[in-house]
């Protein structure tokens, strides 16, 4: 069965239509790609997918339940969690305390008003395993808006594995990023996908990361799914090369 | 300069580690420092010019803005209303002692029934909107309480205020406790002030103050995080008004009167002002604006009738060159 699956999914703003008519189905465990030239609706998918809009038309179902009027803090709750195109962390706060706000959240201590030493000591073991998976360590005590980018990036990350992602949607992870910054995130994804099994759908400018770390791929122009196959196939598909991939050179 | 930097780079961990334990240092030592000045107030403040009352009356306005601030400087929630909190607190604390009962205790949890279940109650309304509406509606909700007060006559004594109650001596077996002595009522306006203060440092250090920093920090990030934000808010409200209202119930009798001006929005402006002169996001910083508030108003006050303008100056001179308040300003300071 499908984690996720999309059936027939248009969604208009007033007279534009940003997405019409779009069906996907991403198997447990899939790493996949989502491209297509901006403005193409990449951004709206996921907004519809997180509940943060509702589709005009058609269904969206998460591991078989419809997530029709479901609140997006309900979806994250189900195991859907995404990143932002802008970064979206704390930023006058220290990693530390942006992991400590993420794990608290995902453990649902928000309404304590004390904790217990142990359960102290569980949230600090959690911060340390996701500062040792990300190897942030050495930036703890660092205020967030003061890293660089890329690190940037990587403390978004921590946040949503804190809450053992069923499936994460990466919105342009690698976006201005150093290229060895891009490779350290890529591996990243690679070591989420192979050795969490978590199922991720990411959307992506670089070819040649896509290429390199996704299942399949799916196309996105003008609102519409263009195509959709393992990376081969659509380096061949002739649509994709007019639409998109010939539109880059 | 240089060694600082590159002791940065070297060795990061350890440096962080050694500053932060200092700093942790540092403010035990202030907060000791806060409380030796608060406790033994009523022995020094004759010495400056100053009188039990006017330390009872910085404690009041410290533990106001110290639960408004729990909403404006850590949750990020503008409050124009909190004065409706704090004079209900006030009003009912004086109606019970006119009309119920003589007991101060009773009348006290009277009125920090009221108003903490007055903000309980309106939170749900203001945290539907973010911002400048959010401010707006809380003056909105504040003023109906100061005209209700004012209508009121036969109840509330209208504009002229609440008066004909006392505050009452607390009898524990044979011993009194003769809160007439205003050095004894100070100390027990520093009790619950300390219970004030408790309640907001020990929140602030829990989850649900960290809850209510990142919404200050990133709604939208919280949100997709799976918080409901509002529903958070509404607690900060909650939590601070009942703070403010304990604030009103103690100037209630600190005065033995109460009136609308309690209620008015001028006062929870007064409020604001205070947490921006202190410095907002400060645990002490609601002290610090409220000793300045409290002594220039005293002071300025028995000179020109003008006092206000005189605040106001202060106000806008702090805010150019004190954006972070009085004690924000020396906290960076000293980390830099």
């Amino acid at each position: 069965m499908s984690l996720l699956s999309l059936k027939n999914v248009s969604r208009h703003f007033g007279a534009v239509t940003a997405l019409s008519g779009i069906s996907l189905e991403v198997p447990q465990g899939e790493l996949r790609a989502l491209i297509g030239p901006n403005g193409a609706g990449k951004t709206t998918l996921f907004n519809l997918i997180t509940g943060f809009f509702r589709p005009s038309e058609g269904e969206v179902r998460f591991s078989g339940h419809s997530v029709k009027d479901v609140s997006p803090e309900k979806l994250v709750q189900r195991g859907i969690i995404r990143t932002f195109q802008i970064t979206e962390i704390f930023l006058d706060l220290t990693v530390y305390q942006n992991l400590e706000i993420a794990v608290e959240t995902a453990k649902g201590l928000n309404l304590r008003p004390w904790l217990s030493r142990r359960r102290r000591r569980e949230v600090r073991d959690s911060i340390d395993e996701l500062m040792d998976t990300l190897r942030l360590g050495r930036l703890s005590n660092h205020l967030a808006g003061e890293l660089a980018h890329g690190d940037q990036r990587l403390v978004e990350m921590a946040i949503a594995l804190s809450h053992e992602p069923k499936l994460l949607l990466l919105d342009e992870p690698t976006a201005g990023m150093g290229d060895e910054e891009t490779q350290r995130m890529t591996e990243l994804i690679r070591h989420l996908h192979n050795q969490r099994g978590i199922t991720i759908l990411f959307i992506e400018h670089d070819m040649a990361i896509i290429f390199d770390v996704a299942d399949r791929i799916t196309v996105l122009d003008n609102g519409r799914l263009l195509a959709e196959g393992t990376p081969a196939e659509i380096a061949a598909n002739a649509d994709v090369q007019a639409a998109y991939l010939g539109g880059v050179k | 300069m240089k060694s600082a930097a590159s002791r940065h780079v070297d060795a990061a961990k350890p440096a962080d580690a050694m500053s932060s334990q200092k700093s942790t240092r540092r403010r035990v030592a202030a907060s000791a420092l806060v409380w030796a000045l608060l406790l033994t107030a009523p022995y020094w403040l004759p010495l400056t010019g100053g009188y039990t009352d006017l330390g009872s009356r910085v404690l009041v306005f410290s533990l106001a803005a110290l639960g408004l601030n729990l909403l404006l400087g850590f949750t990020g929630g503008l409050s124009f209303g909190h004065a409706a909190y704090f004079g209900l607190g006030a009003y009912g604390t004086g109606l019970m002692l006119k009309f119920v009962t003589h007991s101060t205790p009773l009348a006290l949890l009277a009125g920090v029934a009221l108003g903490g279940l007055g903000a309980t109650l309106f939170g749900p309304v203001t945290v539907r909107r973010r911002g400048i509406y959010f401010a707006m509606i809380t003056i909105a909700i504040g003023q109906m309480f100061y005209f209700v007060a004012v209508r009121w006559n036969s109840l509330t004594g209208g504009e002229d205020g609440l008066t004909g109650f006392e505050r009452t001596n607390i009898h524990f077996g044979h011993a009194i406790l003769n809160l007439h002595n205003s050095t004894i009522f100070y100390y027990f306006t520093l009790f619950f002030f300390a219970i004030g203060c408790a309640v907001v440092w020990s929140v602030l250090r829990s989850p649900l103050g960290h809850t209510f920093v990142a919404i200050r920090e990133n709604q939208k990030r919280l949100r997709f995080l799976g918080v409901s934000v509002g529903f958070y808010l509404w607690i900060a409200f909650a939590i601070s008004g009942f703070i403010a209202a304990l604030a009103g119930a103690l100037y209630a009798l600190l005065n033995n009167f109460t009136s609308p001006e309690d209620l008015n929005w001028v006062l929870s402006g007064d409020f604001v002002i205070i947490c921006v002169l202190g410095g907002m996001r400060t645990f002490w910083g609601p002290l610090v604006g409220s000793v300045i508030y409290v002594v220039v108003q005293d002071y300025l006050s028995s000179i020109t009738v003008n006092w206000m303008s005189f605040i106001g100056a202060i106000f806008v001179l702090a805010v150019l060159f004190f954006p972070w308040g009085l004690l924000g300003f020396f906290q960076r300071r000293i980390q830099k």
